[in-house]
Parts: C-alpha cells; structure tokens; sequence
C-alpha cells in the first residue's frame, strides 16, 4: 500500500465563493477512485488545481512523498506523471488524429527537419490500440463521433504514460458499451498499479468500477466510502447520495398521472418525413409526458428537431390541437406554441453573459411592449413571477447566469419558454449535466406542467429517467418509432430489448 | 467515388483552377497577354503580395489580424533608402532585426496583454506610420543599383529570381504550415485555443511566433519593393495590406481561423497581380482596381463558402 497522492488541507476561493474548503485525503497506488458530488461541490475545481490550470490559495500536494507545485498542465503531466480526460473534448477538429495524440511533442517525430507522418501515425495507432480502437488516425478528428473521440482522448493521455489518470466525466457522452471498453481500460491500469481518479454523474458507474468513493459536498469532503462487494449495494448508493445531497433522498421522481387525465391531443404527427426520419407517428395528449428513448442518435434529437422548424420535413402532417400550421422555420413553430429545449442548453438556449432578467423575459418581450418600447414594470414583473414559481435560485433579476448553477440554468430557460406561453414543450435531455436534486426538481416542474395543460414530448437517455419519469414511451431506431411502452407495463429488458431490434 | 474524388480535387485545387482559368481566356482574348513580358510583369508584381500574404496566412491562421503588414513593409522601404549606402548586408541586417522585434511586440500586446490582434496591430499600424514619415517624409533616398539588379535578376525576359522568391516562400510557407511543429500548433491555436493549451501547445509563444513572421515577411515584402522602385517611400506598402487580405481569404483561408494554408495564398496572390496588370493595361484608371477587387474578393470567397456549406449539410 504506497500512497500516491496526499493532498492536505487545500483550498480554493473564486469572487465570492470558497470552492473548496481545506480538503484532506491520501489515495493509494493501484486503485480507482470515484470522486462524486453535486454541481458546485468542488471536484472539478479540486481536478484543475492537480492539473495546474488553477492555483491553490492554501494547503499542500504531495506526489509519490514530494511536495509538488503545479504551476502548469505541462509539468502535471511531465513531472508529476498526471493526465486528465476531460467530457469537453481536447481534440482540435481540423487537425489530424496523430497530430492530435501528440500535438505537445510533434518535435519529437522531425525527420531532416520535417514531420515523419509515417513514424506519427504507426505511433498513434499502435496508442490508439490500447482503447480497442482501429481508426485511420490521418483523418482530421472532426470525423468522428463522440464515442471515438472520447476514446482517442483517452489514448492520447495513455500515451504519455500516466501514473496517475483522471477521468473527468469522460464517461458523460458514451453509449454503454463504450464505457464498458473504457472500465476494461481502466481495470488494466489498475492492475499495472497506477492510481486513477473517476468522476461521473451516472452513479452506477462509479459504484460498478471504483474501489473507493470521495464524497465532496459544499467545496467539504464529506468522506470517503469503501465500496465493498460485500455489502449491500442499495445501502451503499443510499448513504453515497445522502452525503451528497446532505440529506437521505435518492433521486425522486412524480408520480405519473399522464394516462389517467386524458387530455385533449395537443400535439399530432401523422406520417412525418424527412432525410433522418421514417414515416413517424405519433400523439401527445394533454396532461402528458411522453418519452422518445432508444439508442443514442437514432433520430430522437433529429424528430424534436423537425416538429420544432430547424430541420426540414419532407412529407407528413403535424397538427397542434386540431390545427395544422404551415411551420417552416422555428419563428413559424414558436407562434404555433411549440418551443423546443434544446440540450446544448449554455450554447443554444441562454445568454450566459446576461442577466437572468433578459434570459427570461426575451423569448416574450414584445407580449409586454406598448408603441415598440417595454414597459419595464410589467416585464419585471412577469419576470419576477417565473423566478418565484419556478424557484430559481438567484440573488437577484440582475445575477449574470453564468454564475446561476446548472440546474438554475435549466430553470431559467424553461422560464423564458413558460412566459410565452407553450402549448407544447420539446425537451432534448432536460437534465443533461445536473445533479440528482436539481434532476428531481426538473421532473417535478415537468409533471407539474403537464398537470397544467403543457405536455412534454422528450428525448431521454438516461435508463433510470426513461423508465421513471414517462407516462408513455417511445423506442427510436434508425429514424423510426419501433415501439410503444406505456406506464406500469415497462420491463427494463424488454425495454432495451427493443433498442437493439 | 470517382465523382467523390474529383470533388475533392476541384475542392482542394479550386483557387488553382480559377487561376489558369483565368489566365487561358485572358491569352484567348487578347493578344497581348500572351507575352513572356506580361507573366513577368505578373510574377514581378505578385512577389510582395505573396510575402505579404504569407505573414498573413499565418496570424489568420492562428485566428488573428495583421493590419500592420503594409506598414511595416513601407517601413523597410524607408530604413533601406536611408541605410544602403552602409551596405546592403548590414542595411538588410537592421531592416530584419526591426521587423523581428515589431513582430515580438505584436505578438506580446496579443498574448500577454490579451489586447485584441484587430485593435494592437491598428495601433501598431498608426504607430509605425508615423515613425515611416519621419525617417521619409517625402519618396526618395538611395537603393544600390547592385540590389536591384539582383532581386529583379531576369534570364532574358524570365524573371529568374522573382520566381524563385515566390518559389522559396511557398516551399517555406507550405512546409512550415504543414510539416513543422510550429505549423501544426498554428492551427491547433486557430481551431480551439482552449483545447490548444489544453493540450500541451504554449498559446502564447505560438501567438508571438506567428506575429514574428508575419512582420518579418513583411519587411522582406518591402525590401522587394524599394528594388522595384528604387526608391523608399513611406505610402507605397498601404495597398498591400488589403492585397494580403484579399489573398489570404480568397485563398480559401477561414477568417475563424484553423482552417485553410498558403498554397490558397499564393495562388490568390498571382490572381491579384494578374487583374492589377490587365487593369492597368487596358488603361483603366486605378481607382477601379479597387472596385473590382473588393468584388472579386466576396465572389470568390462567397463561392467557396457556398461549396463548404453544401458539403456540410
């Protein structure tokens, strides 16, 4: 048992938040450490202080016994032996997959003072070997999908030959299998006695790979869990999240009401067409929320999409309570009372250098405008409202969003869309990134709204969110609905079953 | 996929394919174009655009601006016509060492001081203007006969070394770009500075570097020029600095940056000469040179854009 790292009493304060709060603990060489905690608990805080991207403003590192100042990422990764695999991708798009895995020391290929693509690129792929990935490593890395990027990112940091290995929900975009490849990879690691830190906001993960489990809540570390094969799982998961949370709850979903109200049809297709999808059918009751699942990119993103005027539809009917709008554009679709969530929520949904006062009013503005001005009073007002009913946690209308945390953030686009009043609301993974009490609260808004006449039509990915939240289920592939799940029927086999075909 | 290929190779080659386009109906359509003189008033004339041009190339690259190449070009028209008479080594010496640290300082306001490429380089651009006027304030001075005669080396009516300098920088400039570490992390900085820095590559030195040889080509732009006029001159580099823009975007390098190189560059740049030359040959008056590049410049890079778009959706 020789220790690896042992961090004492580290701290980090930002403007106005202490991050973490005199942090203590030791990990050993060859284990796996999950590193779990909600939003704004600290861990990727604590990973960019040992990566040198931030500074500590107090307390000491220690690696293999020494004390270690990292000023830089380069000399966590070169001195201190440390690599880090981020969720947001390193990967620059336009450059090769060689070039990408050894972008840093590409000197070391020269050849008469040229790069030896040959010698780069039998390199890579012999590095790109170890994650179980056989690309042609001279195309640009834009090529490829998700699932090969966050595995040619694992290699790259493989390839530096890392004695300490953080992954920073690298996991976060994977299919299943692919992240059963990346525990594979991890287990080897282990085995060859290097010490790696896993950090995931799938808890299953976490309990499936790691050895032991950091609990960070409030920038404290609330303890560290052995997670013992001996025990019991449920009890583990259960004490894991209450420390997390500070509280015993797990993740609570509503209860279904959906099929018992029996609403009026808000939203109808009826044969919709286009270049990704197949004579989709579908109905979305009032009262409702409806569920599309399967597979990653089997069209569930692309239906929400088309219904919504981003993508065009070839061919089909849509009908919003009886009503069969021309809708070409997302302009067209937001006055017919359709608002699409998209999940690349700070990119595409929120003005994150703004106030949560124009993030909310703006999809509405004109509602509240006499003569082309805004009467101000009246908006602050109908702002105001969303902010208390929806319980957005935020000091004031004027708190930039930026610094509102995910979940927040989330609260406020649903306000911004709830403003303008929907008829129907298209959710593409509503609770993408949050944590598990700002998921529950996002359900709990969800059903709530649907009691109130907004159903939901969502994309979700999450198994758990799938079979809980609901009422009726819709399995994608390939561009199709294949099949129909509805309430207390749902068998999770059966369930994923169905997403293979 | 055959038809994939030859795409590809329209996509790849397009600027080229314009260029001899070009070329073939000019010859067709006048007689006088299809002299040796006219291809090496051309190439002549192509020269500093192309040196220009490949600075350029690399701040646009590395998703910035040079606004200060014309100037800087001016600059070493102006040290040279009042240093030669040293000598032209040391007169050379001092001109490249001025550029270097012109170069050093953009890319310092750039990197270290965070100031926006777009607003140091204005500055730089107005700075330097000054310091040109006042070193000559009017065009004149003393450029050896020798120098001249040398860069402007023609074997009968082939311009010998003209053609080798643009041979030189795009071997320099394709090679750089592509096959060197610096060139590789150049584009690395354009793509995603984050991920860059991510990754290991000191954004900040890459940033200076690529100043550093934008100011340097620069100079050495300007040096060809005082051999053509034979002279200093403290407006005659202003043009270049919208030629070297024109060349780089029309070139088929992306204003974002990341994406692009200099073969598109230099290709442009013998475009520019070409239409400057049958302009003034026909006799029309300079202030349309201006009007037909501009829109030559949008045609051409919104054609493009069109084809990327297309091949993305």
């Amino acid at each position: 048992m020789t220790e690896m790292i042992k961090i004492e009493s580290l701290s980090k304060n930002f403007p106005g938040v202490q991050v973490l709060k005199r942090v203590t603990f030791s990990l050993e060489k060859g284990k796996i450490y999950g590193l779990v905690g909600e939003n704004g608990a600290g861990k990727s805080t604590l990973v960019k202080i040992l990566m040198g991207i931030h500074q500590s403003d107090g307390g000491e590192i220690y690696i293999g016994g020494e004390k270690a100042r990292i000023k830089e990422p380069s000399q966590a990764r070169y001195t201190y032996k440390m690599d880090t695999v981020f969720q947001e991708h390193a990967l620059i798009p336009q450059l090769s997959v060689a070039e990408n895995i050894f972008l840093d020391k590409l000197n070391e290929f020269y050849k008469k003072g040229l790069i030896d693509q040959g010698r780069l690129q039998n390199e890579a792929k012999r590095a790109l070997r170890e994650v179980g990935l056989d690309i042609d490593v001279a195309l640009p890395a834009s090529e490829f999908s998700e699932d090969e990027k966050s595995l040619i990112e694992l290699a790259k940091a493989l390839s530096r030959r890392p004695e300490i290995l953080i992954l920073d929900e690298m996991t976060a975009p994977l299919e299943s299998s692919v992240v059963n490849d990346v525990f594979e990879v991890m287990r080897n690691l282990k085995k060859k006695g290097k010490t790696l830190i896993f950090i995931s906001h799938r808890l299953e993960e976490v309990f499936k790979v790691c050895d032991e489990i950091i609990v960070l809540r409030d920038g404290n570390l609330e303890g560290i869990i052995l997670n013992d094969s001996q025990e019991d799982p449920l009890s583990i998961r259960k004490t894991v999240i209450g420390m997390m949370t500070g509280t015993e709850r797990g993740l609570s979903f509503p209860e279904k009401t959906g099929l018992k109200s029996k609403g009026e049809v808000a939203l109808s297709l009826r044969n919709v067409r286009s270049k990704w999808l197949k004579n989709v059918s579908l109905e979305v009751r009032q009262g409702e929320i409806v569920a599309l699942a399967g597979l990653r990119g089997q069209g569930q993103s692309r239906l929400l999409r088309t219904i919504a005027g981003l993508l065009p539809e070839e061919d089909g009917d849509i009908q919003i309570l009886g009503e069969s709008p021309k809708i070409k554009s997302p302009t067209d679709a937001i006055e017919n009372g359709i608002f699409y969530i998209s999940d690349k929520r700070d990119d595409e949904e929120l003005w994150l250098t703004h106030d949560v006062w124009l993030n909310i009013s703006v999809a509405s503005i004109t509602d509240r405008t006499q003569f082309g001005f805004i009467r101000r009073s009246e908006d602050k007002e109908a702002v105001e409202r969303m902010v208390s009913r929806l319980r957005i946690e935020t000091p004031s209308l004027a708190q930039i969003v930026r610094n509102l945390s995910g979940g927040n953030r989330q609260k406020v686009v649903l306000g911004k869309y709830l403003l303008a009043r929907p008829k129907v609301l298209l959710v593409d993974q509503p609770t993408m990134g949050l944590d598990v009490g700002a998921k529950a609260e996002i359900y709990h808004l969800l059903r709530g709204l649907s009691d109130e006449g907004i159903p939901t039509l969502a994309v979700l990915t999450d198994l758990e969110e799938v079979v809980n939240l609901p009422d009726r289920l819709l399995v994608m592939r390939e561009g199709e609905i294949v099949k129909e799940f509805s309430q207390e029927v749902m068998d999770e086999a059966e369930l994923l079953d169905s997403y293979y075909g | 996929m055959a038809n994939d290929r030859l795409k590809k190779i329209v996509f790849d080659w397009y600027i080229y394919i314009v260029l001899v386009a070009f070329w073939i109906v000019s010859c067709t359509v006048s007689p006088f174009f299809r002299t040796m003189s006219t291809f090496s008033i051309i190439f002549v004339s192509a020269v500093p655009i192309a040196l220009v041009g490949l600075g350029q190339t690399f701040v646009v690259l590395s998703r910035g601006f040079d606004l200060s190449v014309g100037v800087v070009a001016s600059l070493a028209t102006a040290i040279a016509s009042v240093t030669m008479h040293w000598g032209i080594g040391p007169s050379i010496g001092l001109i490249l060492l001025v550029s270097c640290a012109i170069g050093v300082i953009n890319g310092l306001g750039v990197s270290k001081l965070k100031i926006d490429s777009f607003i140091m380089t204005l500055g730089m651009m107005f700075f330097l203007n000054g310091v040109t006027l006042l070193i000559r304030p009017s065009p004149g001075g003393f450029i050896p006969v020798n120098f001249k005669r040398a860069l402007l080396y023609q074997v009968g009516e082939f311009p010998l070394i003209p053609v080798l300098i643009l041979l030189l920088a795009a071997i320099v400039g394709i090679l750089v770009l592509q096959k060197r570490k610096l060139g590789r992390e150049i584009y690395a900085v354009g793509g995603d500075p984050e991920s860059a820095k991510m990754s290991g590559v000191d954004v900040d030195r890459t940033r200076i570097k690529v100043f550093v040889v934008s100011a340097v080509s620069s100079a050495c732009a300007g040096l060809f020029v005082s051999a053509r006029i034979g002279s200093g001159n403290a407006e005659v580099g202003a043009p270049y600095l919208f030629d070297s823009f024109t060349a780089v975007f029309m070139g088929g390098t992306l204003v974002t940056g990341g994406v692009g190189g200099y073969k598109g560059t230099i290709a442009s740049a013998l475009i520019i000469a070409s239409i400057g030359h049958i302009l003034q040959f026909l006799g029309i008056t300079i202030w349309y040179h201006f009007i037909v590049k501009g829109l030559l410049l949008a045609g051409v890079a919104g054609l493009q854009l069109f084809f990327v778009r297309r091949e993305r959706t």
